[in-house]
């Protein structure tokens, strides 16, 4: 009986550590592909759910990145806005104000969200390791990547979060932040 | 008598030893700021104490720079890192997390007490228009910043906060997280900055310069560093640098002069042992000097050492008189006999001219005189008594006394004196026409600290905001709470100063920390629950929030009204309570606080501000230090006279021949007008550092014509006290030419004048003190050089 027991926890266990390997050979995959663009533009569409306002807020435009961590996400509707993050500060620009720049080691909130999206981009597990535990579904050609918080500090910002895409594109980013509100970003190259 | 060099050998190895073990055992102490007089009145003191123990006295201004802006932004944040660690540092800021994220949570919680509001903040109208700006924040990628701090306030409480809280850095920029000197054109110009405050305080230098050298070490072993180079500056680096310069100054002066004096003298009288004779006079007058020193005042100063060590151009003087006018073979009894009257004389009214020194009660001149008196006597004392003795055993004699053939020539120059009482004349008049010596108190123009130093200082100063505190307002109370009532009753005067471009801004403690009437009054002008509640819903109707969306808001606006009042305790600790000690402070019992203009223009529309106001003074600092170094020279004067007084009424008694006096006392007065007016003519403005030299010259000069005016005297004896003048006045030239070469100006300005002086007074002393040569006749008959 007890030999039966663990024989079926051996086998469990085997196949178990089978299938995270061939997760862990997809999800390395996956990275490689995304890792392969040093940059990308992009039109995006965001759909953003804040618990404050009673309707979604609707945006879009362009998304480019360029290795290794620069990020330009520009808004031109319904208001135009500039978002850079660059190597350790991100800044906000709208038109008619002078831009803000924040450091990242400010605030973990913003280092969190920052490494979240180029780590996507760039295909750097490493550093989305730092912050998530990072699960693979899916195949090769259709993936979806979920991370969920490995630490107090990424819990406090975010829930979950799920990367849509296929071969080496992103094309969805859905987040679920700690206080409930969510955002959908859709990429279309 | 057989000669035997033994008993001279071991006096001088005895008076040596003495020495060393005095100067082993004073303390010896390099900062400036010690020979300056303390203040007087109440006010005055505390500005002094600040100054000498206060954060100006404790700040660092440092800079990086030599590298690429990535480089210096990464080497900026391990040096603020090891910084912070390090227990030599009260604080350290290089623009990182300026305000830790507790202290921001505790400005947060309590920002409806510390931020001005304006009266109509909490209508529906002007919630609505924040209301707006918040929906456009919240439709923004910074939403999440604005949920958490944003919709919890929408009035704006905490920005205000931080506005009156200001970022510190002056006009630093944030790049890379760290503060950045506004960029300067060319390749690696970028300047990374910080702000370090020192625990040692400004009366530790020793600690201060410790601290300083282990903060460069750390600089040092930061890896990658790319060739960024550290810049520092502040009070602490000038009061080190200031130090180390009188330190290296005196070394160099004390063993240069040594060599220099010494490398003549065996030359002048071909015998090590004429040496050994004057270490034996001089090395007892230096250590009686400086354990005088230290047992009137606690420390030796460097300057007092500094120029103790010129002393010897006086002292060395007295050995080589007695050897210089020793015949070959004569018992030295019999030199004495000869030169005794001037040489008292000489020694009597030196010490009575600088003793108005050593009562002057301004502390730098009152130790130079101090050790100037009692090392002449003590060196007279040694020559006069001891070493006659000591040289009749030893056999020193010159081997050459001068060629008395020659003298006629040099005597018959004095012909033409009253020609030359014409040059004292003119130095009159130019003195005249110049309009005066013009005085200088202004003390910080002889700070040994490089120009390149100060410049730098004035750069960092500026690019980090700090205050460079030249005038302030303040004001005394019984209590803290009373301080910030009385900032806060003449902040509007400031706030119209500043429109008026008097100033550019101030700083103070109410700024930061509002009175707690003030604090009341804000309280009571919050909406209770229902009327912001009604005033809410208007605001926010049809611009889609949630109904719940401004729960927070409403909850921390019926805190505010019934939390207590803060006080400085209750403020974050870092930064910020560092930037309020240093505004409100306790002393002894009393509580005081400054507002510290900046950018001022109109200092008089300042001072007239703060003028007439109860609790307020206005401070000049400046003015206020050079007002008490003049109010201390003022003072010195008439002791300094008085000396010289005395100095005439010793010389007319011992002289007793009328005109021989008067030929001695026009020597000395012809040496001091042409030295004044030579100073005066090339601008310099003078110091009562200068009139401390006029004195060693005038006590030099006395030497000089009081043996040039010794009566009767066959031409061999005149002919060896020129020559042995001559070896004086070249000694003296020697050690005096040295200081000019000083970092220390305050040493370079005393060698100047005394080199002047000794020249003048070797002129004048020969053309005025001796008599006229009427037996040029007799002369050629006794003619037989030695």
């Amino acid at each position: 009986m007890t030999e039966r027991r663990i024989l079926l926890a051996a086998i469990l266990l085997c196949l178990g550590s089978r299938a995270s390997h061939a997760s862990d050979a997809i999800l390395g995959q996956i990275m490689q592909g995304l890792a392969g663009q040093p940059s990308r533009q992009a039109h995006f569409g965001m759909e953003k759910h804040v618990s404050s306002l009673a309707a979604p807020v609707l945006s879009q435009g362009t998304l480019s990145y360029r290795k290794p961590d620069h990020l330009e996400q520009d808004t031109t509707a319904p208001r135009p806005e500039r978002l850079v993050i660059d190597g350790g500060t991100v800044s906000i620009a709208t038109p008619g104000q002078p831009s803000r720049t924040l450091s990242l080691d400010d605030s973990p909130a913003l280092q969190i969200l920052a490494d979240t999206l180029r780590g996507t981009m760039a295909g750097d597990l490493a550093t989305l390791r730092r912050h998530f535990s990072v699960e693979e579904n899916g195949g090769v050609d259709r993936w979806r990547i979920v991370l969920r918080p490995a630490g107090n500090v990424a819990a406090q910002v975010v829930r979950i979060a799920y990367v849509d895409g296929g071969g080496g594109d992103v094309r969805q980013i859905d987040i679920v932040q700690a206080n409930g509100d969510e955002q959908r970003m859709t990429i279309t190259p | 008598m057989r000669i035997s060099r033994l008993p001279l050998a071991l006096a001088a190895v005895i008076a040596i030893a003495l020495a060393a073990l005095v100067f082993t055992h004073v303390t010896l102490r390099g900062d400036l700021s010690e020979l300056l007089p303390h203040g007087r009145d109440p006010t005055t003191r505390l500005v002094d104490q600040e100054l000498r123990t206060g954060t100006a006295a404790s700040l660092l201004l440092i800079g990086i720079e030599g590298a690429p802006a990535g480089t210096l932004a990464s080497v900026s944040t391990l040096f603020a890192d090891r910084l912070a660690h390090d227990p030599d540092l009260l604080f350290v800021q290089n623009g990182h997390r300026l305000i830790s994220e507790g202290a921001l949570q505790a400005l947060f919680a309590d920002r409806y007490l510390l931020a001005p509001m304006a009266a109509d903040a909490f209508t529906a109208a002007a919630l609505h228009a924040d209301f707006l700006r918040l929906r456009d924040g919240l439709q923004s990628s910074a939403s999440p910043l604005v949920q958490q701090y944003g919709l919890p306030d929408p009035t704006g409480a905490l920005p205000a906060v931080l506005a009156s809280w200001g970022g510190g850095g002056g006009h630093a920029v944030l790049r890379d997280g760290v503060w950045f000197a506004p960029d300067t054109p060319g390749p690696h110009r970028s300047r990374a900055l910080l702000l370090a405050r020192l625990a040692a305080s400004g009366t530790d230098l020793p600690a201060q310069a410790a601290s300083l050298h282990r903060l460069r070490a750390l600089f040092d072993a930061i890896p990658d560093r790319h060739g960024a180079r550290l810049l520092v500056t502040g009070a602490p680096v000038f009061a080190v640098a200031a130090e180390a310069a009188v330190r290296r100054d005196v070394r160099l002066l004390s063993i240069v002069s040594a060599l220099l004096v010494a490398g003549w003298l065996t030359w002048r009288f071909r015998s090590p042992w004429v040496l050994a004779a004057i270490a034996t006079s001089v090395a007892p007058g230096l250590a009686v000097a400086a354990l005088a020193v230290q047992l009137a005042f606690g420390f030796v100063h460097g300057i007092t050492l500094g120029f103790g060590m010129t002393m010897l151009g006086i002292t060395v003087d007295y050995p080589v008189l007695l050897i210089g006018h020793r015949k070959q073979g004569e018992p030295p009894a019999a030199t004495i006999r000869r030169i005794a009257r001037p040489f008292t004389l000489s020694v009597l009214t030196a010490s009575l001219g600088l003793s108005g020194m050593a009562g002057s009660g301004f502390p730098g001149v009152a130790q130079l005189g101090l050790f100037a008196v009692t090392g002449i006597l003590a060196s007279a004392a040694v020559t006069r008594w001891l070493l006659p003795g000591l040289i009749g055993r030893a056999g020193l004699a010159p081997s050459y006394a001068g060629d008395p053939g020659r003298l006629e020539g040099i005597e018959s120059l004095r012909r033409w004196r009253m020609y030359a009482a014409v040059v004292p004349l003119l130095a009159l008049l130019g003195i005249g026409l110049a309009g005066g010596p013009r005085l200088q108190s202004d003390l910080a123009a002889l700070t040994p600290v490089p120009p390149a130093l100060i410049a730098l200082d004035g750069e960092l100063r500026t690019q980090l905001g700090g205050p460079d505190i030249g005038q302030l307002g303040l004001v005394r109370a019984a209590t803290p709470d009373g301080v910030l009532q009385a900032q806060e009753a003449i902040a509007a005067g400031l706030q119209a100063l500043v429109q008026h471009r008097a100033i550019t801004g101030f700083d103070d403690a109410a700024t930061l920390l509002p009175s707690q009437a003030i604090q009341h009054a804000r309280q009571h002008a919050l909406p209770d629950d229902a009327a912001l509640r009604a005033a809410i819903d208007r605001a926010a109707a049809g611009l889609g929030f949630t109904p719940h969306a401004f729960d927070q808001f409403t909850a921390d606006v019926a805190r505010a009204r019934t939390q207590p009042a803060l006080s400085a305790r209750d403020l974050p600790a870092g930064l910020l309570r560092t930037r309020l000690d240093a505004l409100l402070f306790e002393r002894d019992g009393a509580w005081f606080g400054p507002a510290i203009p900046q950018g001022v223009t109109d200092a008089a529309a300042l001072e007239r501000l703060f003028a007439g106001r109860p609790g307020w003074s206005f401070i000049d600092i400046r003015r206020t230090t050079e007002a008490v170094v003049r109010g201390y020279t003022r003072q010195a004067w008439p002791y300094i006279a008085a000396g010289a007084v005395l100095a005439v009424l010793a010389l007319s008694a011992g002289q007793r021949d009328p005109g021989r006096t008067l030929r001695v006392l026009a020597a000395i007065a012809a040496t001091l007008l042409v030295t004044l007016a030579a100073l005066v003519l090339s601008g310099t403005r003078l110091t009562l550092i200068h009139l401390v030299s006029l004195q060693f010259v005038a006590g030099i000069g006395l030497d000089y014509a009081l043996f040039f005016a010794r009566p009767q005297l066959d031409a061999e004896e005149r002919a060896r006290t020129l020559r042995t003048l001559l070896t004086c006045n070249v000694m003296a030239l020697l050690t005096f030419s040295l200081l000019c070469l000083c970092r220390t100006p305050l040493l370079r300005e005393i060698g100047g004048t005394v080199c002047i002086g000794v020249v003048l007074a070797m002129a004048f002393g020969f053309l005025f003190a001796g008599e006229r040569p009427p037996y040029a006749g007799r002369l050629r008959d006794t003619d037989s050089p030695a």
